[in-house]
């Protein structure tokens, strides 16, 4: 069954190695065949209305997937993959998982699956195992070393994307921005006068704890390792940096964000999730005694 | 409910609760859009040293709710765990109940 080994090793900054499982390349054939099969029967219409209303006919599908199929069996062929490639791989991986769900109306099997539909919904765990594998690697993760401390194993973009945030950090939390409101609450409920107050007494305070929590951050990242307490100062001074932009961002309780590349939010939009993920691993990690 | 830890205690807050201590003070935590709920429950166990369970169930109010109360005390205790909450970055308010 599952293998729990790597399959993707950067084995230098931005080059992937790739090493397969057994069984694999035959599964992957299986699985382009069963999905490319169902695409070419032009009778029996495949489309997918996406989270943001738009719609994909069965020939836009079909082109889809052809290229994310070449994308597949491109990356198979090369020693190393850039992270670029490797995110277009998993991107393309996506794509055949959503597609092949579409195809065997695989979000409702209530009725029961049929031969047909239980091929896809092998083809769509094959190619969702890969697109989790992939994103997995990009993502990094936290180790926790044998002496008990923990190695922050993030990306090169995402520690560039820390660097940036923490450093314009320091200055725009000693400001009046209202993307910092966030991190300044009232604390007296309903009482301005004892607000301010306790403000007056407590502001420089927090600011200053602010700034010593992201330059931890931005220690902690280029760090061989931390240890516990540090980890909890990393987890905080993301969530700052966190609410900073989901303030700037008007996130609301509602709001799926769904980045489009011509969104001039869209690199903002995409570091909130980043942070999101990240902050997410320091949780699970800390969350699990 | 366990006593404030006072050697985490600020020497500039307020210790004026000795002309208010016919009623305890109440501190809240109010939903917002932004932090991720297991945050928060991580956040109300390392604060107060609840368990999982106990500040699962607190976060789910916060969410659902809109607010909980997350502990009650004097008023010097209440704004030190106050300045706690908003040094983990969650919106918390005190009041006197």
């Amino acid at each position: 069954m599952a293998d729990d080994h790597h399959w993707f090793d950067e084995v230098s900054p931005g080059s992937w190695s790739m090493t397969w499982p057994t069984g694999w390349v035959s599964d992957l054939a299986a699985a382009l065949t069963t999905v490319m099969d169902r695409l070419r029967d032009p009778g029996r219409e495949v489309w997918i209305v996406d989270a943001s209303g738009d719609r994909y006919d069965h020939a836009e599908l079909a082109g889809v997937a052809a290229d994310s199929a070449e994308t597949v069996m491109e990356s198979m062929r090369q020693p190393t993959l850039r992270s670029d490639e490797l995110a277009m791989l998993g991107a393309s991986a996506g794509n055949l998982s959503l597609i092949a769900s579409a195809a065997g109306h695989l979000d409702d099997l209530s009725s029961g699956a049929g031969s047909e539909q239980r091929e896809l919904v092998a083809a769509r765990d094959f190619f969702d195992q890969l697109a989790r594998r992939v994103f997995r690697a990009l993502d990094g993760g936290i180790r926790q070393l044998p002496d008990g401390r923990f190695a922050l194993d993030w990306r090169d973009g995402d520690r560039t994307m820390i660097t940036t945030l923490a450093t314009d950090f320091d200055q725009l939390v000693a400001g009046d921005d209202p993307s910092i409101v966030r991190l300044f609450p009232p604390a007296y409920g309903g009482d301005d006068e004892r607000s301010s107050g306790y403000a007056a007494m407590t502001r420089d305070d927090l600011i200053e704890r602010r700034r010593a929590s992201a330059a931890t951050l931005l220690a902690a990242i280029d760090a061989d390792s931390i240890d516990g307490d540090q980890l909890v100062v990393v987890m905080r001074a993301l969530n700052d940096l966190r609410l900073v932009l989901g303030t700037e961002l008007d996130v609301s309780e509602d709001h799926h964000p769904r980045v489009r590349p011509s969104d001039p939010d869209a690199p903002r939009w995409a570091a909130y999730e980043r942070l999101t993920a990240l902050l997410g691993q320091v949780i699970d990690v800390l969350g699990r005694d | 409910m366990s006593a404030a830890p006072l050697e985490t205690a600020d020497p500039h807050l307020a210790t004026d609760e000795t002309s208010e201590v016919d009623r305890p003070w109440v501190v809240l935590v109010w939903n917002d859009p932004i932090n991720l709920m297991d945050y928060v429950t991580l956040v109300l166990q390392k604060v107060f040293g609840y368990s999982k369970a106990k500040a699962t169930e607190l976060m789910l109010d916060v969410h659902l709710k809109g607010r909980a109360t997350v502990s009650s005390g004097s008023r010097s205790e209440s704004e030190i765990k106050v300045f706690e909450l908003h040094e983990h970055g969650l919106w918390a308010t005190m009041q006197q109940d």
